[in-house]
């Protein structure tokens, strides 16, 4: 094949340097939202905040259960359980109904509601409430 | 602070030992070669020192001295060896001599330097504004880490069935390293896996430059730099924190050695190999599929007992990713894969003429969002084919049969789990396709540019050409000091 001459290889690198640029310049403007403070779609850095008190009720380690009032079926329930479990690892957080049942219950409700008559309900005791939905549970049946 | 000199630490180890070995030794030019050590000395140091993490995490003995210890001891122990071969020695530093050159590539510096700057400013930005990561980096890859580095036995907590929803059998490269950091820094701060997520995109970004430097040229290897960068997607998923930016590192370490040929580079390409199953699942189909298509095409070119022995470095280097992704995979992890646990099932999905039209269309879609409108990097590579042409020179022509083909070879395993997957597949492909373009993409950019034409000035070649016709065509270590010019190469 024909080598290229000196003009096409100059016009190839002008081409893709140019485009390289606008291309980059693209990403940079398009990527404002995600550099900016609302970069945390699924408010991980909020839940963190909102269980930190509630952490240091809670032992080092373990297996810790978890109730909800929404299920983890739903987009939110796995975005609030999911959420959970990076937060309060090294703990292994899990799911209430789980056996062996956990000592620690965490409750995380997305609206206000009667914690205490939720509890009794999953067989749980409330130990403290923490506010905005962050709720520490006793197993009963332990 | 004592994150970063955890980090600096496993950077400095895997630059020593791949120093040591400098499977780039006469090779130029130097600057390339060098970029190329560090670039794979940082993958192949932060995967080394995630092992020896792991296994001392298993073992009870996971600790902040411990760590510190044996990060200390490696890097002087690789240092004096260093020392001892005199490989920084000013003699072979400077030993760069005059080689066909592109009197443009001033120009191509500084776009590049300006696309890098204007990237890596919004990266960081990214980085910051988010520093748990996107999804999966907090609800698999640092939840992982957390559990590896908390105390006592909770590295099992990583491995429970009860995290069905997290891949507890996924391989640990990733969360070991930043358990590790964590662990040696003793506390569990976003920063870790924040570096090391920005430490994988340079290292990345060095190695596909550095290698098409060596391979072709120093313009060629800044066009590279400007087609990579132009792929946006990657710079979106760079600072999210997932395995997919690791695990094309892997792929294009693997890679980019396989086309240096000497028996230290091949070791290096079965530890790239080896490392990318230790990252992720698709990183085993890669291993699998590298090992095979080389013994084949080795033995079917060669036919002497230099493939055997050019396919057992091969396989050395990936003993140790072999060894532990078994031990992982049968000891350690649990079976609760669906893709894994389904039976005779997936058998009626292959026969779903729909799914194959599904994947075809994520396929093309994700590629069309590899970048934007005519900066797309296909656009550029367009550009490139149509004015700089082809030339495949004899001695690449091996390891282009051999990287082409475990790269397609990949793919199509990719698309046969999407074909076969339990999970519901429009959700599948449109929340993974294109991370798994980006897995195989560098390696991709890698053998189109050594397909390309170098870009050198086209008077140099031909006074070049003369010189080189008098030479072998075919490199080996004691005649590379007559390959130095990759435009001097003999071409068919």
């Amino acid at each position: 094949m024909k080598p290229p001459s000196s003009v096409q290889l100059l016009t190839a690198c002008v081409a893709v340097a140019l485009l390289a640029a606008w291309g980059t310049l693209g990403f940079y403007a398009s990527t404002e939202g995600a550099a900016g403070s609302n970069a945390d779609v699924y408010k991980i850095g909020e839940q963190q905040a909102r269980f930190q008190d509630l952490v240091s009720a809670l032992p080092a380690t373990g297996t810790i259960g978890y109730v909800s009032d929404v299920p983890d079926s739903q987009t939110l329930g796995a975005v609030l359980y999911s959420g959970l479990q990076y937060t309060l690892a090294p703990r292994l957080v899990t799911n209430q109904r789980l056996v062996p049942l956990a000592e620690w219950v965490i409750g995380d409700f997305s609206e206000p509601l009667d914690v205490t008559e939720f509890g009794k309900q999953h067989g749980l005791a409330l130990v403290k409430d923490f506010g905005n939905g962050a709720v520490l549970y006793r197993n009963e049946a332990r | 602070m004592l994150q970063v000199i955890s980090i600096l630490l496993a950077l400095l180890i895997g630059f020593l030992l791949v120093q040591v070995f400098d499977p780039s030794r006469d090779m130029q030019p130097r600057w390339a070669a060098i970029l190329l050590n560090a670039a794979l000395g940082a993958g192949i140091g932060i995967g080394l020192t995630s092992i020896v993490f792991l296994l001392l995490d298993v073992a009870g003995l996971a600790s902040s001295p411990a760590i510190f210890s044996i990060d200390i001891a490696l890097a002087v122990g690789l240092a004096w060896q260093c020392f001892r071969l005199r490989i920084f020695s000013v003699e072979r530093i400077n030993s760069d001599p005059a080689k066909a050159g592109f009197r443009w590539t001033w120009l191509l510096t500084i776009a590049f330097g300006v696309v890098l700057i204007i990237a890596c400013v919004r990266l960081v930005q990214m980085a910051t504004a988010l520093p748990v990561g996107n999804w999966d980096a907090w609800a698999i890859w640092n939840l992982r880490a957390k559990f590896l580095a908390g105390p006592g036995g909770a590295w099992r907590y990583a491995l429970s069935p009860l995290l069905n929803n997290s891949h507890p059998d996924y391989p640990p490269l990733l969360p070991a390293f930043v358990a590790r950091v964590w662990k040696a820094a003793g506390s569990m701060d976003t920063l870790a896996p924040v570096l090391t997520a920005l430490v994988f995109f340079a290292a990345l970004i060095a190695l596909l430059v550095s290698a098409v430097a060596l391979l072709r040229s120093t313009a060629s290897a800044l066009l590279a730099g400007l087609v990579i960068l132009s792929t946006t997607s990657l710079l979106v998923w760079a600072p999210s924190q997932y395995a997919d930016i690791p695990l094309a590192f892997y792929y294009l370490g693997a890679i980019a050695l396989i086309f240096l040929s000497n028996s230290r580079a091949l070791f290096f390409a079965g530890l790239c190999a080896g490392l990318a199953a230790w990252t992720k699942n698709e990183g085993i189909a890669f291993l699998v599929c590298l090992l095979i298509v080389f013994f084949a095409f080795t033995f079917w070119k060669r036919r002497t007992g230099n493939a055997t022995t050019s396919s057992g470095w091969l396989v050395i280097g990936a003993l140790p990713g072999i060894v532990l992704t078994l031990w992982f995979k049968f000891f350690l992890a649990p079976v609760v894969d669906p893709l894994v646990t389904q039976r005779a099932s997936m058998l009626g999905r292959l026969h779903d003429v729909s799914r194959y039209t599904e994947v075809a269309r994520g396929f093309f879609d994700n590629l069309l969002h590899l970048g934007p409108g005519v900066a797309h990097p296909l656009v550029l590579l367009a550009v490139l084919g149509i004015l700089v042409r082809w030339q495949v020179e004899k001695r690449y022509r091996l390891p282009l049969w051999i990287a082409t083909t475990a790269l397609v070879l990949v793919f199509c395993s990719y698309c046969a789990v999407y074909l076969m997957t339990p999970y519901a597949l429009a959700w599948q492909v449109q929340s993974s396709f294109d991370r798994l373009i980006l897995q195989v993409w560098p390696g991709f950019l890698l053998v189109f540019f050594v397909f390309l034409r170098s870009v050198v000035d086209p008077s140099t070649v031909k006074t070049e050409k003369t010189a080189a016709a008098r030479k072998s065509p075919l490199r080996s270590t004691k005649t590379a000091s007559s390959s130095k010019n990759p435009a001097a190469q003999k071409v068919k």
